[in-house]
């Protein structure tokens, strides 16, 4: 999938207002996926081609943080902690709870394309473990009651 | 210098100096993984060369930390052990140890620290990365569960070949190096990473379960594929090459190689190569002795040399044998048969450089050595795809732009490698270099750029070339060539003033009706700026074969003896007739193009010695009916070539790798090949054959060694006056070398031209012979891909090689193909006055629209099918680069 043109010429005045290219990495990339849903193959080599960054150092970046996707994922994303914290808590049984609902293992997405399931380190919200992210929301002090009745409001 | 002490060892290094550095420098061994001596900064990412710096509570990494005054450096102390052990024992922790098989064992960094520090079982269990092994590409396999993350594959990657094709993609535990998304590795493949790789997690795919460093055996070798001239060693075990390691501080590749040296070494072994003599008899070969055929050649030559007279015999020596059998080559065509119709395919390359430059200069080759690109301030690189023809060449282009901040100028019609990284990139219609060039000049006369007391004092002629090009002003030189004026502008100041500044340039020049012309006129810019004599500043043709240099050098030439000493000199040729004990013919003998069209006319046999012409040179259908109508054709290869098949009599040879002998690089620099296994059969190596055959024709020739034959080479030959197997046993030695205390020379021309004073020739630009018009509306250019080498005989029968490049296409602009409705990867019908062939289309923009691109290799699709054989006045080289063809559908 390329860059459609109109959210090319955004990425383009993001580049600018950047005096070293690889500053404008991040920016370019958050705005891609927001847009476009995730970093689609052909718009990463577009972009490492006009920062002239070789395209698997754009990848390494994209891949290096869970907030970025390499690939297509369901509508709702969920991200569950399973960092110190949050596994003294038994985060465990929590990721199971999910993958057992959703019917997918961790790091895919359901058949009806609803929710994509990823394990991650550390949401930054240890107070309130065991903890999930969906989409933007936070949810706390998971039990397997609570994440039945969540997954009912998506 | 920074005096401390390492272990008590007192040591003094430069400022800036790692203790790592101090510590080689005295002698103290540090173990390292991470860090890489070819790559320019230290990393520090594994922690194993950890020390104690006295003074200091933390242990620091020996590989990052610069030395002080007054340091005192522990190495071997108890805790510095048991930080060792702990990394090691992590490292191992996610590490798949399976020595058994691993390529690796007994040469694995790992496993040789994991030994000296006791390392039994991990102390930490628990999961591993359990990603397997890829093999998904033709050279190379990966096994991530071997890989310790120690990024040296990474960093060559980007920093050596400018490839950057992998990296380390996720993260934590997850984390591998990958190419993007994961896919399958698409690179150069030079192979780089992988004798980077400090553990077994990169290997050959083409050397793999044939043995393992300690059961190899190494001989040091030349790569046979290219004028670069690496430095590696065949590494062999039970008489087969199975791998190669290329040679480290080589002043040539430093421990670099291409992926034809890495991997396309297997043709050695192939089993079409030839084993036994072949004599045709009813249209079929049949095997024969050696006594048999090699009576009969003698025999048909004496025949014909009684009938016809010695001239109506010629011979093809080769850019790809060794001097000393190119020397014996020539030597036995002059004095066994009596003539000088002896040529090679320098002919079709750089015929008209060494023609060029011994006009302008007095002599013919690269000025500079190869490291010295390295150092110019500007470089310019015309009529050369040198990442693909010449890649070693082409990392030290990629060495001075990024590392060094030189500037690039490119004057190419074609997108290369390294365009990306071009101040100017000039795409000029082929055949239009000498109007692109004296437009160059135009502008620094005009703006005053040029180096008035280098014309004074070191040139003649100036004020000719002054008023030839007062014509090519921007505007005019834009109407020639399609380059924008602007550019003109810019490449001209750039290179005139931004010193030094040193031109590579290659078939792109030379192989033009107008060849020889567009030599003068690149030594007429460096002369101009005064870009010449000086250390990375000069006129650089980068020579295609392996030898193509030393058999020039050592005179397989219809005009010149060993050391482009000139038949017509009388004094000369008597000098020859001295030392060789005969009477020697006076007049100059054909080229190879001239006597494939007299062939079957005034010439009645021909000795062909590993040369393939009939695919290499242009217009083939018409040389295939020469060579056929000969009556007599005796072609000595390693394989059944296309000309071999229309031989009457075929000998078999030794491949490099079975023989000793030298090479000589683009560089001038002499080299030493060693053989490292038999030859297949009952094949045997040229001079061997050149011996037997003069000795029958009844000139005696013989040898027990070629190293006797580098020593008469010495003695007729002014430029190798000093050189001699034992001097270049360690290190190759550049031309000239006039004697045996001469160190060689580095670069030509430092305060005197070889010619006395460089001569600057007014040339005029001229269309080239064929242009397109409405029945054939495109310019048709030829050329090499990296994959592959000359017509193939070699790299088409390596299983990697071939497997990457399998297929001949032809490079269309997608504004052309739009218009002929063609797409990608269709088969389409190419056509020229000359025939027609048929191959896939390749819809790029390597090409400007109205040009296409077809390489040479292949003969299912042979490009030189369609070239024209109109031959430059002076040189005879054909016109590869220029004709007018037309694309349709198939
Ligand atoms: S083979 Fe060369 S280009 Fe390919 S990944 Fe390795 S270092 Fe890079
Ligand atoms: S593949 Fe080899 S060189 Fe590359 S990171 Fe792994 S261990 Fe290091
Ligand atoms: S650059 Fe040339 S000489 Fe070097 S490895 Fe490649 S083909 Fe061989
Ligand atoms: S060698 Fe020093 S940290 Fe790896």
């Amino acid at each position: 999938m390329n860059i459609p043109q109109p959210l090319w010429q955004e990425i383009e005045q993001i580049i600018v207002s950047y005096p070293q290219p690889q500053g404008a990495v991040l920016p370019a990339l958050h705005k891609i996926q927001e847009r476009m849903g995730y970093l689609a193959e052909e718009a990463l080599a577009q972009i490492a081609g006009h920062l002239r960054i070789p395209q698997v150092d754009l990848f390494e970046i994209a891949t290096f943080y869970t907030l970025l996707y390499t690939r297509p994922h369901g509508d709702n994303i969920i991200l569950v902690c399973n960092n110190i914290s949050c596994y003294i808590l038994d985060s465990e049984t929590i990721l199971s709870t999910l993958e057992d609902e959703l019917k997918i293992k961790a790091g895919n997405t359901t058949a009806d394309n609803k929710f994509t399931l990823q394990a991650v380190s550390c949401l930054g919200a240890c107070d309130g473990g065991p903890v999930m992210l969906i989409n933007d929301q936070l949810y706390p002090h998971l039990t397997g009651d609570k994440i039945r009745r969540i997954l009912k409001e998506y | 210098m920074i005096n401390l002490t390492i272990d008590n060892k007192p040591v003094s290094v430069e400022p800036g100096a790692t203790i790592l550095e101090a510590a080689k420098a005295c002698g103290v061994k540090i173990p390292y993984l991470c860090h890489y001596s070819k790559l320019k900064k230290p990393h520090g990412g594994c922690r194993i060369c950890m020390v104690e710096v006295e003074g200091n509570p933390r242990l620091l990494a020996a590989c990052t930390n610069p030395v002080a005054e007054g340091m005192k450096v522990i190495t071997g102390s108890e805790k510095v052990h048991k930080a060792r052990k702990f990394v090691l024992e992590l490292l191992l922790s996610d590490h798949d140890a399976r020595c058994i098989t691993c390529e690796k064992d007994g040469d694995c960094k790992l496993q040789k620290l994991a030994y000296e520090y006791g390392v039994e079982e991990p102390r930490f269990t628990g999961a591993r990365r359990n990603y397997g092994v890829r093999r998904d590409n033709p050279f190379l396999e990966t096994d991530h569960d071997k890989c310790i993350l120690c990024g040296r594959c990474v960093r060559v990657c980007e920093e050596i070949p400018a490839v950057a094709a992998i990296d380390f993609i996720k993260r934590g535990f997850a984390t591998k190096v990958s190419p993007a998304y994961d896919k399958a590795l698409n690179c150069v493949f030079c192979g780089e990473c992988m004798y980077a790789c400090p553990t077994g997690a990169i290997n050959s795919k083409i050397g793999r379960y044939q043995g393992r460093t300690r059961d190899l055996k190494a001989v040091e070798s030349v790569c046979p594929f290219c004028g670069c001239g690496c430095n590696y060693s065949l590494l062999v075990k039970n008489g087969r090459v199975v791998k190669v390691q290329p040679k480290k501080n080589s002043p040539v590749n430093d421990g670099s190689l291409c992926v034809k040296g890495s991997f396309g070494y297997d043709f050695i072994h192939h089993k079409d190569r030839l084993t036994t003599p072949l004599i045709k008899e009813n249209g079929q070969f049949r095997p024969a002795s050696w006594d048999e055929a090699l009576g009969l050649v003698a025999e048909k030559f004496k025949v014909i040399q009684a009938k016809t007279g010695a001239d109506s015999i010629g011979g093809f020596a080769s850019a790809r044998c060794t001097n000393e059998e190119n020397y014996l080559f020539q030597k036995l065509m002059r004095a066994a048969v009596g003539t000088n119709n002896v040529d090679h395919c320098a002919r079709l390359c750089h015929a008209s450089t060494v023609a060029g430059l011994a006009d302008s200069f007095g002599s013919g080759a690269m000025t500079n050595s190869i490291a010295e690109i390295a150092n110019a301030k500007t470089i310019l690189v015309t009529g050369s795809n040198t990442p693909e023809t010449h890649p070693i060449i082409a990392l030290q282009v990629f060495k001075a732009v990024r590392e060094n901040g030189a500037k690039l100028i490119i004057a190419d019609p074609r997108q290369l490698r390294f365009s990306p990284y071009a101040q100017v990139q000039m795409r000029h219609k082929p055949g239009t270099d000498i109007a692109l060039f004296n437009g160059l000049m135009h502008v620094i006369i005009k703006e005053g750029l040029e180096d008035k007391d280098f014309i004074a004092q070191r040139t003649e002629g100036y004020e000719e070339l002054k008023k030839v090009v007062e014509r090519y002003t921007p505007e005019y030189v834009e109407n020639i060539t399609g380059v924008p004026q602007e550019q003109i502008i810019a490449a001209a100041r750039l290179y005139a003033t931004n010193k030094p500044a040193s031109i590579l340039y290659s078939m792109g020049i030379t192989q033009h009706v107008t060849g020889t012309n567009g030599v003068k006129t690149i030594a007429n810019l460096a002369m101009l700026t005064g870009n010449l004599g000086r250390e990375s500043s000069g006129v650089n043709p980068l020579r295609g074969q392996n030898n193509v240099q030393g058999a020039c050098d050592v005179g397989a030439l219809p005009n010149v003896y060993p050391g482009y000493q000139k038949v017509a000199d009388v004094a000369i040729r008597a000098k020859f007739e001295a030392a060789w004990g005969v009477k020697l013919p006076a007049n100059n003998g054909l080229t190879i193009t001239e006597m494939v069209k007299a062939a079957g006319n005034s010439l009645k046999a021909l000795y062909v010695m590993g040369e393939n012409p009939m695919l290499s040179d242009p217009d083939l259908t018409e040389v295939k009916k020469h060579l056929e109508s000969l009556d007599f054709l005796v072609v000595q290869d390693i394989f059944m070539t296309e000309t071999a098949e229309l031989a009457h009599v075929v000998l078999p040879v030794a491949s490099f790798a079975e023989k000793d002998g030298t090479f000589t690089n683009t560089e001038r620099r002499v080299q030493l090949l060693h053989k490292a296994v038999d030859s297949p059969g009952e094949a045997r190596t040229d001079w061997q054959i050149l011996c037997d055959l003069s000795t029958r024709l009844g000139y005696n020739m013989s040898y027990d060694h070629p190293s006797q034959i580098m020593d008469e080479i010495a003695s007729v030959t002014p430029i190798y006056g000093g050189i001699s197997f034992e001097r270049i046993s360690k290190l190759g030695l550049q031309w000239p070398c006039p004697d045996k205390n001469h160190p060689g020379t580095k670069f030509l021309h430092k305060d005197k031209f070889s010619r006395g004073l460089g001569k600057f020739f007014p040339i005029e630009f001229q269309s080239p012979p064929e242009w397109p018009d409405a029945e054939y509306p495109l310019i048709l250019t030829t050329g090499r891909v990296l994959f592959h080498f000359h017509t193939g005989s070699m790299s088409r029968r390596s299983k990697g090689l071939e497997e990457v490049c399998p297929k001949p296409y032809v490079e269309i602009n997608p504004v052309d193909a739009v218009k002929l409705g063609i797409s990608d990867g269709e088969m389409v019908k190419v056509g020229s006055r000359r025939g027609e062939i048929q191959l896939a289309a390749a819809v790029n923009d390597r090409c400007t629209p109205g040009v296409i691109f077809i390489p040479f290799h292949f003969k299912e699709a042979a490009a030189n099918v369609l070239t024209i054989a109109a031959l430059d006045p002076v040189a005879k080289i054909p016109e590869f680069k220029v004709c007018a063809a037309r694309v349709e559908k198939a």
